[in-house]
């Protein structure tokens, strides 16, 4: 049951996103394992489609910030203001009050702003002048950034970063995909006509069912190895933390759910492991791509025994 | 310097401490003020440590050096003997403490440790001064650790931890070299300083000085009886030593036979040109086959005195030792190490028809004129009424019998006529004093007679079979002439206590009834308990003397023979060979066992069996390859096999989830063998 109304969503999805099954996959197990997902391309590339469709399908609020560099955390939060009606302060809330939340460029923006998104990715509240408001339930950050190396961008700091469960791309659109697009056919058009597959119930059950998939002795062997392997690689300046590794777990769970299954197996974690190690991975010696470090933790580990 | 060399201060605690072990035992040897000396080091040293005193300038240390020697010399009066050379050897151990600079300084310190740790056993060989001095070997070793190890992270006590398994692990090559290694007899013997060293009894005896042994539970000897069997109580008179000059107050040797070098000497002359009479007639004695004997060994403590001690004639087999014309035993050193020598006596062994030399008995019937008037009397009284020798001696027992008492108390007589006061105004007495007594009867009666010293009794030990003979069973008896008879052994303590006799002195304190707070022996009991573990305790230290110590060149050869079954040298290295082969074979086993890869879980076993199977056809799985993506490769390349494989590969993974031991996994281990079976490279 819960398989096909997940088998359901992902087909929703991929007729809004083009021939980006795996990506899509990806962003429903990040959000089945109650994570926060970070994209970063290009621009162009459908990541606001990708998050908007999501929300539609999902059945969630939706807002979306488009991250500054003279942008402040009130802008995001919200503010009081003096009523001077009834004398007295009224709160009004910033765009961060939604269930989904699509922060657009996140890197565009300063580390200060940055930082309040922190909080409320953390602990599902946010603290605006002494007060603690909880958010809607569930909450999601979906987070777009140009690449690193583009100008007038803020990379976002290590600690920032190990908040995102996964971090993907989307890249280019397959020729077939693109040749639709430019039929003049608009998958944001699509929008607008997508049915939500979901109750918020059914939701958080699948998400307790993604928590309560088994991982046999033997998985959690493997995860073992591989976290031991970033640790003590020499390649890498540091290993994964634990909180790396619970991510890892999460995540393979929830594609494990996507596939239909109750129990994990290996294969499992080797398909989130890129989404979910690349941004908690750096390399010692600078130059080798995110990607390749992980690949080298993958092929380096065996997967039957130690 | 360098901070490498600096002493690490785990290590100076250590060395403290071990200093304090070594040192502690040595103190009941040595003169007591070297604790003041190494408290003064310590002191001084800690003070350095802490940075408050600076280290002692050359200024301080020469003439402190200097002092402490002057003292020692001046405290033994003498250097050159063991005492005083050990006391120095300490003593250069502790003023050492003033030196240390460097990680050098104490481990020469620590190698100085090891060899005066040794020295405590040249004192004491007992069981508990080998132990003691284990445990200090084990605490030197942990002040070397912690020097070793100063730079790595370990608590404190972590040093004593490893030098205790050092030590265990030194144990078993500590036994093969006791076994093995050729036993060498002492080189040289370091004489003690003589003086106080004395045990037991001296060789004269005077009222007083053998009631003082009966408060020393010190062993003098063990006996080993061959048939094992607890003997009977008063037969066991362990002659020492005869006494026939008295002064009227101390009986002692007869003057020619006090220096004992002179008396060895002579008797050994004599003994090269002929055979004294007994001696004949008791080798004669001796061949006739149905002459009862006792046969035992004898492990006697050292006494620092040259006579030997076995019940009634006897003959000793051991080097170096005569029979006395008194039927006793003189060795030509005094016993001033453990000795053990084996003995048989002949107890119904009589001369025939002999005589007494008329030089022996004027010897054995002089008394000093004038001295002990009333006793001498009484005794002559008893002559002119025509009595013959066996009634004077009834006589006198029966005196002692009426009116005597056995007793502790008032053991010292009056300087004038002792024995007078003894017989007429006392009373009341210890061994001595009766033995002492009657002999003056006696020979007052023209009996020829002397006293006997030696011991009597002794306690039995049931647990491992042996007689311990202690110093307060130290004993005084008399021995009179009988022209029918010769010499004959007359106790007058058994008139007087007859249980001390019959039961021992040990037992005779602790049971019998006529021991009370009067005569000075209940304060003497002790109590059952005390005395079970004094025995058991002695029991060990017996043990260790009869197996470790007496482990000596003619035992190593018995061993060898015995084990060995020969006593060539190719045999001993084999053995060596053999043994430490054995134990590094232990050893590597035990490195391979703690080293072997573990065995695959249970769950993975069917799929490790595919992968070997398929590795034989050329397939080997990367090792970031999946089951699934391994067994997809290898089917793309042989798709005859892909819905085999795939099968096997789904199941390999459920196995994964089923408990082990339930039906359904017995099932799907089944299955998976069949499948792997019905694959065809």
């Amino acid at each position: 049951m819960s398989h096909l109304v997940l088998q359901q969503s992902i087909a929703q999805l991929g007729k809004v996103v083009l021939g980006k099954e795996p990506q899509i996959k990806l962003a429903m197990a990040c959000l089945l394992a109650k994570g926060h997902l970070l994209i970063e391309d290009l621009p162009g590339m459908g990541k606001t489609t990708l998050a908007h469709a999501l929300a539609a399908v999902l059945g969630l609020q939706y807002q979306r910030v488009q991250f500054t560099s003279d942008m402040l955390p009130a802008d995001l939060l919200g503010i009081s203001v003096f009523d001077a009606q009834n004398s007295k302060f009224d709160f009004h809330p910033g765009p961060i009050f939604t269930q989904l939340m699509l922060a657009d460029e996140i890197n565009r923006s300063t580390p200060k702003t940055q930082s309040a998104l922190l909080e409320a990715m953390e602990e599902g509240q946010v603290s605006i002048e002494g007060e603690t408001r909880p958010l809607p339930q569930p909450f999601f950050v979906l987070a777009t950034q140009n690449p690193v190396h583009q100008s007038g961008t803020f990379p976002l700091p290590e600690s920032q970063l190990d908040r995102f469960l996964m971090r993907i791309s989307l890249g280019y659109p397959s020729a077939a995909a693109e040749r639709m697009l430019l039929k003049g056919i608009n998958p944001r058009s699509l929008l607008k006509n997508l049915q939500s597959t979901m109750s918020l119930q059914q939701l958080a059950d699948l998400q307790d069912q993604a928590q309560a998939i088994h991982a046999s002795d033997h998985v959690l062997d493997y995860v073992q190895r591989l976290i031991q392997f970033s640790r003590e690689y020499e390649g890498f300046s540091y290993g994964i933390s634990p909180r790396g590794a619970l991510a890892l777990i999460s995540a393979a769970k929830a594609w494990a759910l996507i596939e239909g299954r109750e129990h994990l197996i290996p294969e499992d974690v080797q398909a989130v492991m890129p989404a979910v190690m690349e941004h908690r991975l750096r390399a010692s010696s600078h130059g080798a791509a995110a990607e390749a470090l992980v690949d080298i933790v993958l092929n380096a580990v065996d997967v039957i025994q130690g | 310097m360098s901070l490498i060399y600096q002493i690490p201060r785990p290590a100076l605690w250590w060395l403290l401490l071990a200093q304090g072990a070594v040192i502690l035992p040595l103190m009941q040897y040595l003169p007591l003020w070297l604790i003041a000396v190494w408290a003064v080091c310590v002191g001084w040293r800690i003070q350095v440590v802490r940075g408050v005193f600076d280290a002692p300038k050359v200024m301080v240390k020469v003439p402190l050096a200097l002092t402490m020697v002057v003292a020692l010399v001046l405290s033994y009066g003498k250097l050159f003997a063991l005492e005083p050379l050990v006391a120095l050897l300490l003593l250069a151990f502790l003023l050492k403490l003033l030196e240390l600079q460097s990680q050098r300084d104490v481990l020469l310190l620590l190698l100085l440790g090891f060899f005066v740790a040794s020295t405590q056993l040249l004192f004491s060989t007992s069981i508990i001064a080998f132990l003691y001095a284990i445990i200090s070997f084990t605490f030197l070793m942990a002040a070397f650790m912690a020097l070793h190890t100063a730079t790595a992270t370990h608590s404190f006590w972590h040093s004593l931890k490893t030098s205790s398994v050092i030590t265990l692990q030194a144990i078993p090559l500590a036994l093969v070299l006791f076994f093995i290694m050729p036993r060498i007899g002492s080189l040289w013997t370091v004489p003690l300083s003589d003086g106080n060293a004395k045990t037991g009894f001296s060789d004269s005896m005077e009222p007083g000085n053998i009631s003082q042994l009966s408060k020393d539970y010190s062993p003098a000897f063990r006996v080993d009886f061959t048939d094992k069997k607890a003997p009977v109580q008063s037969s066991l008179y362990w002659r020492g030593l005869s006494l026939s000059s008295f002064d009227g107050r101390r009986w002692e040797l007869p003057f020619q036979d006090r220096d004992d070098n002179m008396r060895y000497r002579r008797i050994a002359q004599e003994q090269r040109k002929h055979n004294y009479g007994w001696q004949v007639e008791f080798a004669s004695y001796r061949r006739k086959d149905n002459s009862p004997y006792i046969d035992y060994q004898v492990m006697m403590e050292a006494s620092f005195q040259p006579w030997l001690f076995a019940l009634t004639t006897a003959s000793v087999g051991a080097k170096d030792v005569l029979s006395t014309p008194d039927y006793l035993f003189l060795s030509k050193r005094p016993v001033s190490q453990r000795f053990l020598y084996q003995a048989r006596s002949y107890p119904e062994f009589k001369r025939q028809g002999q005589s007494l030399g008329p030089s022996e008995r004027y010897q054995n019937t002089l008394l000093p004129s004038g001295s002990n008037p009333r006793a001498t009397a009484l005794a002559q009284q008893w002559r002119e009424a025509g009595d013959s020798d066996r009634r004077v001696i009834a006589n006198a027992m029966r005196l002692f019998q009426r009116e005597f008492a056995y007793s502790l108390q008032d053991t010292l007589l009056s300087e004038l006529n002792p024995v007078d006061d003894f017989l007429f105004s006392r009373k009341r007495g210890y061994c001595e004093h009766f033995a002492s007594a009657f002999v003056v009867l006696m020979r007052a009666a023209d009996i020829p007679a002397r006293v006997v010293l030696g011991y009597q009794g002794g306690q039995w030990n049931e647990e491992e079979k042996y007689l311990l003979v202690s110093q307060a069973d130290a004993h005084a008896w008399a021995e009179v002439w009988l022209p029918e008879q010769g010499w004959t052994r007359v106790d007058p303590t058994s008139a007087v206590a007859p249980e001390r006799i019959e039961l021992g002195f040990r037992d005779y304190i602790q049971q019998s009834s006529t021991a009370n707070e009067q005569n000075g022996f209940a304060e003497l009991r002790q109590s059952p308990l005390l005395m079970q573990l004094q025995m058991q305790l002695d029991a060990i230290n017996y043990s260790w003397q009869s197996w470790v110590l007496s482990y000596d060149q003619d035992q190593q050869m018995i061993f060898f023979q015995k084990v060995l079954g020969g006593q060539e040298h190719w045999r001993i290295v084999a053995v060596l060979m053999g043994a430490s082969t054995f134990m590094l074979a232990l050893l590597a086993l035990w490195l391979w066992w703690r080293a072997r890869p573990e065995a695959p879980a249970a769950e993975l076993v069917p799929w490790l069996e595919l992968e070997k199977k398929l590795a034989a056809g050329g397939w080997i799985r990367e090792p970031g390859e999946t089951p699934q993506q391994f067994s997809s490769r290898v089917s793309r390349q042989r798709p005859d096999l892909e819905v085999l494989l795939e099968r096997y590969t789904k199941m390999a993974y459920t196995l994964l989830y089923i408990p082990i031991g339930s039906d359904q996994h017995q099932q799907l281990l089944k299955d998976l063998a069949g499948l792997r079976n019905s694959i065809r490279l």
